[in-house]
């Protein structure tokens, strides 16, 4: 039996593509919880009442306006260092450059990219990536 | 003045084991080493203090003529006087003059030393080159004196210079008539600031100058001038002048013959002025027609000067930078001067420059001239323009990567959204995956309806603007807007005056204006009626229309410039201003107006544009 991630974390400005999105992380059932929204202020209201565990996995659009998602990732470190956790952090991005990539490595809260919008597969992956089923999930 | 030597002199004297002798001003000896005193057979007692004269009687006319010269500080005198040998067989010597000065630069006397032809046989080269240089064609004889006395302001000239001068009867001449023998320009200049700077100063001279002449040949002159002072001022000048017009010719003759070309051809036709300097004095040896043609001088009034009386370089860094490129890159580049031609014209010109070198290791620069022309200002509006379209470029660019963004994002949805309604059995799922879709389909039209926008802006530039009555469009915007004015409820007051007229683009003003009186309307505060005041401000350069509303308001503590840039929104109306803003602040800088926004959360913003009168 897959091991099952607490709660997943979409933010995307698009609602059609957080759908498709919440639609294949359900399918792929790996999550307990997927919780969508469409801009960073939004996300961080939620995330820094009290009673909100914080999301294991996030996956975040890199172009969204008035709050990108570095200002997000920014003020998302306050929120993991109080409550104690880290998460696993996947931009997603309608393009792969390998410009893109390099910068990415370069920086340390993103753990992957990946090409938007996800399918099964790529979601698969991912949790078979950080969420392994051999360790106890963090 | 007479002057003993010191000691250390003396020690020396003693011990050198050629034979010199030091005479004072007057030609007496002063002291006089052993092996003169050998050589010539006689005592001390029987030379110092006495004249040379006395001593050797034999000397030619030449000898005093020469010791004079020497005095007065020409170096290196050579004098063969077959009269001097002694009656055995000695070997054919050579005598060598040089000025005696001490410290100061002052007289004390002439330094005579002796040289044996066997002993060093490349002297015989040396001997024969310095009376080529100053002898060849040219009388020794041109060398004369002269004299200035202050209080009579008259100069006073020997035959001699009066034959240099090619002067015919006139022994003295006032002093500006004899600054006047000088050639106009920079040899005049320098005569009378060495005259001056002797009078005030005290400060002797030494100087190369041009005479002016009639004919074809230019003639030069080493003047040398000394102040006298009584009573703590200058009461005269005392000097030589020799004429070294061949030496001159020769010095050039030899660079120059010996330049790498093949022949002089190519440095003559070339199209643009050349000019070829020494490296090592900064004397002008040459210069091409077409450099003639642009300054307007001919070759005898630039060869021979120094590039510094040009006075090309401007700062004393300019002339660094230009001297150590040449040193470090055998080349300097692109150096702006600024000359002044013969009619006192001053033009920038373009230098560029690289060092050569003939086959005798004599180093020369060869400078090409260009005009400058107005290039400086074609080419300050040439970079305007290339960064005008560099950012347009740039605009454009960054648009087409945003609405492709979105273009691609919304239609890789729609196809899985359609895949999911497809298999999708369930009622509710698919009415939400419907409503999905459809608005998907409003974001998608919205940006290409803001696509089709930006495409009739551009193709709209090349009407021009007029000025329009603002109050006429005010009342456009109203229309366009009508349906969600009654919709809200909202209420437009405008206070605008009149009959004013701006600048304007007809259909950029239309556009702005309902766009934000759209935006106004789209994000009023839910919980009042939504109030929209217009009002306009007709200021010296420029009119400030204001838009003024109550809605939400706006955070634009952190990135206010953000809100004019084109997000990638492709969702909901409601929490995204799409392009609308984007287009208006383009449209707005079309017209060469700026658009400002103050906002407050809650409480609302105010929008204003300004465009040029």
């Amino acid at each position: 039996m897959k091991n099952k991630i607490n709660t997943v974390l979409l933010l995307d400005d698009n609602a059609a593509t957080n759908f498709i999105n919440k639609k294949f992380i359900t399918e792929a059932d790996c999550a307990e919880k997927v919780l969508d929204f469409r801009s960073g202020k939004n996300a961080l209201n939620y995330l820094n009442s009290n009673d909100v565990e914080a999301p294991e996995l996030i996956f975040i659009d890199i172009n969204m306006p008035i709050m990108d998602a570095w200002e997000f990732l920014e003020e998302y470190k306050q929120i993991e260092i109080k409550k104690k956790v880290k998460s696993v952090i996947v931009l997603l991005s309608t393009s792969l450059s390998p410009a893109d990539k390099i910068k990415i490595e370069k920086i340390n809260i993103i753990d992957d990219m990946r090409l938007k919008p996800l399918s099964i597969e790529s979601v698969n992956e991912v949790i078979k990536q950080f969420f392994p089923t051999d360790k106890a999930v963090i | 003045m007479k002057q003993k030597p010191s000691l250390s002199t003396t020690n020396l004297l003693q011990q050198t084991p050629n034979p010199i002798a030091f005479l004072d001003t007057d030609f007496k000896f002063v002291r006089v080493s052993k092996p003169w005193l050998a050589k010539f057979k006689v005592t001390e007692n029987e030379t110092i203090g006495r004249p040379i004269f006395e001593v050797f009687p034999l000397f030619s006319g030449d000898w005093s003529t020469k010791l004079r010269y020497a005095l007065d500080g020409l170096k290196d005198i050579q004098i063969i006087d077959p009269s001097t040998y002694g009656n055995q067989n000695d070997n054919s010597f050579i005598w060598n003059l040089n000025p005696w000065q001490d410290d100061k630069g002052n007289n004390l006397g002439v330094v005579l030393s002796v040289k044996d032809f066997t002993e060093i046989n490349s002297l015989k080269l040396e001997l024969q080159k310095t009376k080529n240089q100053l002898k060849e064609k040219a009388n020794i004889a041109k060398i004369g004196s002269w004299e200035y006395a202050v209080a009579s302001n008259l100069v006073y000239l020997s035959p001699l210079v009066r034959e240099i001068f090619k002067l015919k009867d006139n022994d003295f001449l006032k002093l500006n008539d004899a600054v006047d023998l000088y050639k106009k320009g920079i040899s005049r200049k320098k005569i009378r600031k060495a005259i001056f700077d002797a009078i005030e100063n005290g400060t002797p001279w030494n100087q190369n100058l041009q005479l002016t002449s009639s004919d074809d040949s230019p003639v030069w002159v080493n003047i040398i001038g000394r102040p006298k002072f009584s009573n703590g001022r200058c009461t005269r000048i005392i000097g030589t002048i020799q004429d070294i017009s061949e030496k001159v010719k020769l010095e050039q003759k030899t660079f120059v013959d010996k330049l790498p070309f093949e022949n002089q051809t190519f440095f003559d036709l070339a199209p643009v002025g050349m000019a070829l300097v020494d490296f090592k004095t900064g004397k002008l040896l040459t210069i091409n027609k077409a450099l003639k043609g642009l300054t307007g001088y001919s070759s005898q009034e630039i060869v021979g000067q120094s590039y510094e009386d040009f006075n090309i370089f401007k700062t004393v860094t300019q002339k660094n930078t230009a001297i150590g490129q040449l040193k470090k890159t055998q080349a300097f580049k692109s150096l702006t001067v600024e000359l002044q031609n013969k009619n006192s014209l001053i033009t920038p010109y373009l230098l560029t420059g690289s060092l050569i070198t003939n086959v005798n290791n004599q180093r020369a620069v060869l400078i090409s001239f260009e005009k400058k022309l107005q290039t400086t200002r074609i080419n300050t509006e040439l970079k305007q323009q290339l960064k005008k379209a560099e950012e347009n470029t740039e605009k454009l660019v960054n648009f087409t990567h945003m609405v492709s963004h979105n273009l691609k994002a919304n239609s890789v949805n729609f196809s899985l959204l359609l895949d999911f309604l497809e298999n999708e059995e369930d009622d509710k799922k698919r009415k939400k995956m419907i409503s999905v879709l459809k608005d998907g389909n409003k974001s998608l039209s919205e940006t290409i309806k803001g696509l089709r926008e930006l495409v009739a802006i551009r193709e709209n530039t090349n009407i021009k603007k007029k000025a329009l009555v603002l109050n006429a469009y005010i009342y456009k915007a109203e229309q366009n807007l009508s349906g969600v004015i009654r919709q809200h409820e909202a209420k437009i007051i405008n206070e605008v005056p009149e009959n004013t007229k701006v600048i304007a683009l007809a259909p950029y003003l239309e556009n702005i204006l309902s766009n934000i009186i759209s935006n106004a309307i789209k994000f009023r505060n839910p919980q009042k009626q939504p109030v929209i005041i217009l009002n306009a401000e007709v200021q010296k350069e420029v009119t400030i229309i204001s838009i003024e509303d109550n809605g939400m308001g706006m955070d634009l503590s952190k990135h206010p410039e953000k809100l004019f840039e084109l997000y990638t929104t492709v969702g909901n109306a409601l929490d995204s201003r799409g392009m609308g803003l984007y287009l208006t602040h383009y449209q707005v800088e079309l017209m060469k107006g700026t658009i400002t926004v103050e906002s407050q959360l809650g409480e609302g913003s105010i929008f204003k544009i300004s465009l040029p009168n």
